[in-house]
Order: structure tokens, then sequence, then C-alpha cells
């Protein structure tokens, strides 16, 4: 894997989280899910594309029987899995456990989205790591550990009484993202481009000269 | 950039004309500049502000090829257009966005660029979207020459004399813009970084300020070349004429590229359209107009007409519109003439007396005697984000009454008609250009982007009515995914009522052009000349004083500044 980095403004990285997640397979409104999402981590500095990477390759299942919540959807991305959250508007006091989170740093924006303060944390067989998020209007963060976990995460949200004393994780106005990384995100992105025809060339476009 | 909470919904359409009249493609296809124009408003700010403009540098040769960098200092910042010239070879001279080669291109610098910075974007903006700016740059953008006219003024300038003002007239620019990029396009700074700067907080104010100076640049550089062909021929090159300067604007082509913004960004046009409308609603409140505003709207209507009449364009419709338009003109004059009436009176007159060209034009027009008491207004004008989380919450039967107020024109399609979704709009991966394609003949449906938000509204609508009226959106959002975009829509409009088109974007009639228009009249755009159905050539910035001549007085409404060539 290249270790060069791509650096791109938020809105270009949201973007492609967008056209990605629907070259992938995703509904239009869970791709604009996508879009806020990856915006949201990397705009803290964490590594939004990376775990949508991880999320589109890892495929998306189709939904079956009845759902009733995050847990029930959660089999089929973690943007699924978020949204219920996030549409929902509460966790349950005695928290919000899901198995076999893909992804599971983009959780983090659906639950700061919700008021209170909450322990997000997800652990492999190998790795862990956990945020706290204050949530409301102007969210927070704190992070513990490298939250760019690979695989397969059990991922529990609970709420807390207090958020951390230290300082949160300063905000960022760029994103970066590998190289290779990259190149796969616009591989799944390139499945929402028409191909150029020189027929759609001559009548599809506006502008000539 | 803190903003003003948002007063409830009833108060900000009280006295509003609705949106199911303001939000019409045939209207929205009528639009014209008003005081509230990111253009204006720019131009405005630095007259207020005090912006001063430099040459900062000037590296060009005798062929016209090299860089320049010029200044506009804002008071507390700097920002710096960065120019490259180029020798285009004719037949690489093209306005569509697949175009790999332009006469100019240019980079708007946030700041004052070194050494160092100006040989990386010697390397980057040259090539456009092949190469990457970073985020001291705020805008990418290129030019092309005007074909019919630069060679013509170069040469008359280096003999000595002016241009034909009647050939300049039938163009209006010596240059024209085939893109102005900006928010994070291609790595430059999102607009989020400068949206807590006053100077640029008002929307597409980088790109204005970028083609404010490239016209300055482009009027610099057709006398440089002028200046060294006199010199090679020995002749004594005049300079352009201060009045024909200043009536040159800069030319845009704009085609389909433009026209998915104003569906995707529905916060920001409700923002837009709801501050031409309250600025509207705010004047025609008055009970009894100032006679000094009401003799301003009549000069306006009079220069309005000689400009009209000055309008060129092939196509039909704008052929008839411009005929409209001039006809409304001289109505507008008589009425304005026999005084006596309100405002609101007139706009109401106006409705039942003006085709749709006049009818907007006179809104813009009413505006300008009180421009100087809508910057409240336009500092509404932004918003901070288009996100928008689903209020889970919402009960099926709260969300089909937002539907029933807000869609009704969307679920009165006949929606398995043919013609309601002849159309489909798509990405071609052909330098990624947006395009639309005809669903029955191309091979293009199965990369539709969602661009028809009446089409599936509809949609949700019909499944909706299957559900219990006091059933949770979640509920609803988790069973129907492929809904999920659409009922996001519905809640945003319930909040910004003016953020939807109310008309069939995918219907086989459609004119994309209307869709180009809107919103390049909240730019400020001037000349509207529709090439096709899809793709529309104006005018920007003509009639406004050159950065260095920037002054109040020479600011003042400068759209109704008349060049030579306009009745002068």
């Amino acid at each position: 894997m290249s270790l060069t980095l791509r650096e791109m403004s938020l809105s270009e990285a949201g973007a492609l989280a967008f056209k990605a997640a629907r070259g992938a397979g995703m509904e239009w409104g869970l791709a604009e899910e996508a879009r806020v999402s990856v915006t949201w981590v990397n705009s803290h500095g964490l590594p939004g594309l990376p775990a949508l990477l991880s999320v589109l390759e890892a495929g998306l299942k189709p939904m079956q029987g009845t759902v009733n919540g995050p847990a029930d959807v959660v089999c089929l991305s973690v943007l699924h899995a978020g949204a219920a959250l996030s549409d929902h508007g509460r966790i349950p006091a005695e928290g919000l456990h899901l198995p076999a989170v893909v992804g599971s740093l983009l959780m983090v924006p659906f639950v700061a989205h919700l008021s209170g303060v909450y322990s997000i944390e997800w652990r492999t067989h190998d790795a862990s790591a956990q945020v706290t998020v204050r949530g409301g209007s102007e969210p927070c963060l704190w992070c513990a550990g490298s939250p760019a976990t690979h695989g397969a995460a059990r991922l529990s949200i609970m709420p807390l009484v207090d958020a951390p004393a230290g300082a949160p994780i300063a905000r960022s106005t760029r994103a970066f993202v590998h190289i290779d990384h990259l190149k796969r995100l616009e591989a799944f992105a390139a499945a929402t481009y028409a191909p150029a025809t020189e027929a759609s060339r001559a009548r599809g476009a506006g502008g000539a000269d | 950039m803190v903003k003003r909470a948002a007063p409830p919904l009833a108060d900000t359409l009280s006295g509003l004309r609705p949106p199911s009249k303001v939000m019409r493609l045939e209207r929205m296809g009528c639009f014209h500049a008003s005081p509230l124009s990111f253009m204006r408003q720019l131009t405005a700010r630095a007259v207020r502000d005090d912006w001063q403009f430099f040459m900062a540098d000037w590296q060009v040769d005798a062929q016209g090829v090299g860089h320049a960098v010029l200044r506009a200092q804002t008071g507390a910042r700097t920002y710096s257009l960065v120019a490259f010239f180029h020798d285009l070879p004719d037949e690489l001279r093209s306005d569509r966005v697949i175009a790999t080669a332009w006469d100019a291109t240019f980079t708007l610098f946030d700041g004052v660029p070194d050494e160092a910075d100006l040989t990386r974007l010697a390397a980057n903006v040259p090539v456009q979207e092949a190469g990457r700016i970073s985020e001291t740059e705020l805008t990418l953008s290129r030019a092309n020459r005007s074909v019919r006219l630069w060679e013509k003024v170069v040469s008359a300038l280096a003999n000595g004399q002016q241009p034909d003002t009647a050939e300049l007239g039938e163009v209006g620019y010596l240059m024209r813009t085939t893109a102005v990029y900006g928010s994070g396009k291609f790595g430059a700074a999102d607009y989020e970084t400068i949206s807590t700067r006053a100077e640029v907080a008002a929307p597409f104010q980088a790109e204005m300020l970028t083609v404010y100076l490239i016209r300055w640049a482009v009027t610099e550089l057709v006398q440089h070349m002028a200046r060294a062909r006199a010199a090679a021929q020995g002749t004594q090159a005049a300079a352009l004429d201060p009045d024909i300067a200043r009536g040159l604007g800069i030319g845009n082509s704009t085609g389909l590229g433009m026209a998915p913004f104003l569906m995707t960004h529905p916060k920001l046009i409700h923002a837009w359209v709801s501050a031409r409308e309250s600025a509207l609603a705010l004047v025609r409140a008055q009970q009894t107009p100032d006679p000094e505003a009401w003799a301003l709207v009549l000069t306006l209507a009079q220069i309005m007409s000689a400009k009209v009449a000055t309008w060129r364009t092939d196509h039909p419709r704008q052929q008839e519109r411009d005929a409209g338009f001039s006809d409304d003109l001289a109505r507008i004059i008589t009425r304005l003439e026999a005084g006596g009436t309100t405002w609101d009176t007139l706009i109401d007159w106006a409705e039942t007396a003006l085709t749709l060209e006049g009818q907007e034009w006179l809104v813009s027009a009413i505006l300008e005697p009180y421009a100087a008491h809508l910057d409240a207004i336009a500092a509404e004008m932004s918003v901070p984000t288009e996100a928008h989380r689903i209020d889970g919450q919402m009960t099926v039967g709260a969300l089909k009454a937002l539907i029933a107020l807000h869609y009704s024109w969307a679920t009165e399609i006949d929606w398995d008609a043919a013609e309601a979704q002849a159309r489909v709009w798509y990405t071609s991966a052909e330098k990624l250009e947006p395009r639309l394609g005809e669903r029955a003949e191309e091979p293009v449906e199965e990369y539709e982007q969602p661009l028809a938000p009446g089409r599936d509204i509809a949609k949700l609508h019909a499944i909706l009515s299957a559900w219990p009226e006091d059933a949770p959106v979640a509920e609803f959002a988790l069973a129907n995914p492929a809904l999920r975009h659409a009922l996001r829509r519905v809640q945003i409009i319930a909040a910004h009522p003016f953020g939807e088109i109310q008309d069939n974007t995918i219907a086989a009639h459609m004119m994309p052009i209307d869709l180009l228009r809107a919103k390049l009249s909240f730019f400020g755009a001037q000349r509207f000349d529709p090439r096709s159905d899809r793709w529309v050539r104006i005018c920007m910035f003509a009639g406004a004083p050159l950065p260095p001549d920037l002054s109040a007085q020479s600011e003042c409404r400068w759209p109704y500044w008349q060049a030579p060539w306009e009745g002068a």
C-alpha cells in the first residue's frame, strides 16, 4: 500500500464518500449519511474515508425480516445502524451493544447528534478504541487509543454522566487519505458515472463554443 | 459565523409571495440581478470597507504569455489573484468542461504568494482539474478570449485607435470564464474555513472577487499586447477608453454543470430566494413611496429599456422574452410617470399587465432605492451547512401533512406518463460532467442522480398511505431506506419552503436554462443569452468600475451604468 497521503478539503472528501457509498450500492439517503458522517469524522482529525472504505469493502447485504431498531440493521452497515439510532433519537439507559460492526468510527457522528455524553467503545480480537462524545449543537470528542481498528468489532455505546476533564480533540479543516485508499474509493465512486460516449457528449451536456 | 436564529416560519412567510408562485421554473428563468446579488454585495463592501487594489506582479511577454498577481487588500486580509496567460491554438479553444487548455487560468490565493507558492501554482493551475490546489487557494478558474473581439481590439489599440463600439456591444466582453470553482473543489479551502470572515462570508464572494480581478487582468492584458504590437510595428498604442473598459464585463458560458446545485442545496436556495422576497415585502409594506425613490426606479426603467434594445440572442424563446420585456419596460415607464400609487399596487399591477420578465425585473428594480437598508437581509443569505438529521419522532401523519402542504404540485403529476420522466440527470465519466439524457433513448438510467425530488416525494407519498398516522417516521425510514432521501427532503423544505423548485425537473419539456438563469441572477449576471436549451452565455461586472476606479460614486448601481454602445 502506498504511504503517500492525499490532502483533501472536507467537502471534497464528503463528496467522494457520497459517490462511493452510492457506487457500492447504498440507497441515496444512506449515501447522504455517509457524506455527513465521513465529513464529521474528518473534521475532528480522524480518518473517515478509510473507515468508509472498510464498510464498502465488507459489502452490503440485503435487509431481511422485520426491523425494529439499530441492532436489526447493523448487519447491513454501520451507516444503517447509525441512521436508525439517530432517527430514534435515544440510547437506552443500559446502553446499546452491537456485534460485528465494520467501520465503527462512523457511528460516532450519529451519537454526537444526540444530546448527552456517551462512551463509544469498539473492540476487535486484537485491538480496541474508545471515544467519548458530548452531543448537541456543538459536539465535542475525546479519544483514547487509535480509533482506526481493522475488521469487525463489538461496539458498545453507553451513557455517561460527565465528559472527560481534558481538552477535546481539535477540529481539522482538511482530510487526509492514503492514495491507495483513495483509488479504491474512487473505484466505488466510478460506478456512478455513465461511460463517456460521443452521443452523450453531443446531446447530453450543455456548453459549446 | 454566528447566525441569527431563524424566526418562526409563519413570521418568515408573512407578506411574502408564496413559494408556489415564486419557485416555478418559468418564473425563475426570468429572475434579474438585484442589490442583493453577490457581485453587488462584493463591490458595495469593497467601497464601504475601503479595499485597496494593486497590480503586484506583471511578468507577461509580447505574445501575452506569462503570469500576473493582482492584489485586493480588504483591511484585515489580502487576497491575490494569480493569473497565468497562455498561448492557446485556436483549435483547442473550447468552453466545454471537457476542454483541457485555455487562454488564461487563475486562482485566488489567500494572502500573498511567495516564490514557492507561485512555482507550485504554475504547475497546477494551468491544468485546472488535472492539478491540485491547497487550503491557501480559494478558487480555481479559467477563461478564453472572445475570438470575435480579441484580435480586433489588440489591433485597433496597437494602431492608436479605439475598437468599434458596435462590435464590442455585440459581445460585451473580451474573455469569458468557463468555470470558477470554489468551496473546496480540487483541494481548495472549504467555504467553512472563510465563512467567519466578514469580507467573504456572503455567498460566492471568493468566486466573485476572482471574476472581478480577472476582468481587471484581462483589461490590462489586452492593452499590454497592443503596446507590444505597437512597439514592434512602430506605432503608438492607444489606451483603452475608460468608458469602454468599464462597459466590458467578463463573459461566462454556463452549461448543465451549474444546474444540479439548485436541487442539491435547498437550504441555501431558500436563503437566497427568501431574502429577495423579504426585501420585496419590506418595500411593498411602505404606504407612501418616497418621490425620489419613485423617480429613481423610473430612471432605471428608462436605462434598462435602452440596454434591452442592444441585447442580441439567437434563441427563439429568449427573443420572445426580450421582446416582451421591452414592451413591459415601456408600460412600466408609463405607469411610473403617472405616479400616484404605492409599490404594493405597482407590483399587483405588474402581475396582470406584464410578462414574467417584466414582473421579475420590477421586483429587483424597486429594491434599488433601498439597497442601503438591505444589509440585515443580505446577511441571511449564507447557511452554515446543508446537513440535516431526520426528525424520527415526527409522525407519519405529520409527514403526510407536510407533503400535502409543500408538494401537492408533485403528487398531482402523472408520473407514469412517459413525458413526466423523459429525462435523466447523470454524471458522465468524461471529466465528471453533469448531463441530461433521454430516458427512453439512452442507456443512462442506471446512473441517474437524485435530482427529481418531485417524483421521489410523490413515491414517498404513495407508500406512506399504507402506514398508520401515528407511526413515527423513524420506523418508516428503517423499513424504507430507498425513500430516506425523499423523507429528509420533505423535512428540510418544511422549514425552507423556498428551497424547492415546484416543477418537474425531469419532464420532457423542462428547460435547463431556467435553472441556470435563476442561479446566475443571484450572482448578479446580466445579458442572458441562451445558446441552446442547455447553456447560456452571460456577462459579469459589465458597468462596474475597474478595481482602481472603485468609489462610492462609481459603485452606486453599476448594472445601470450605460456603456457607449448602450445609449450612453
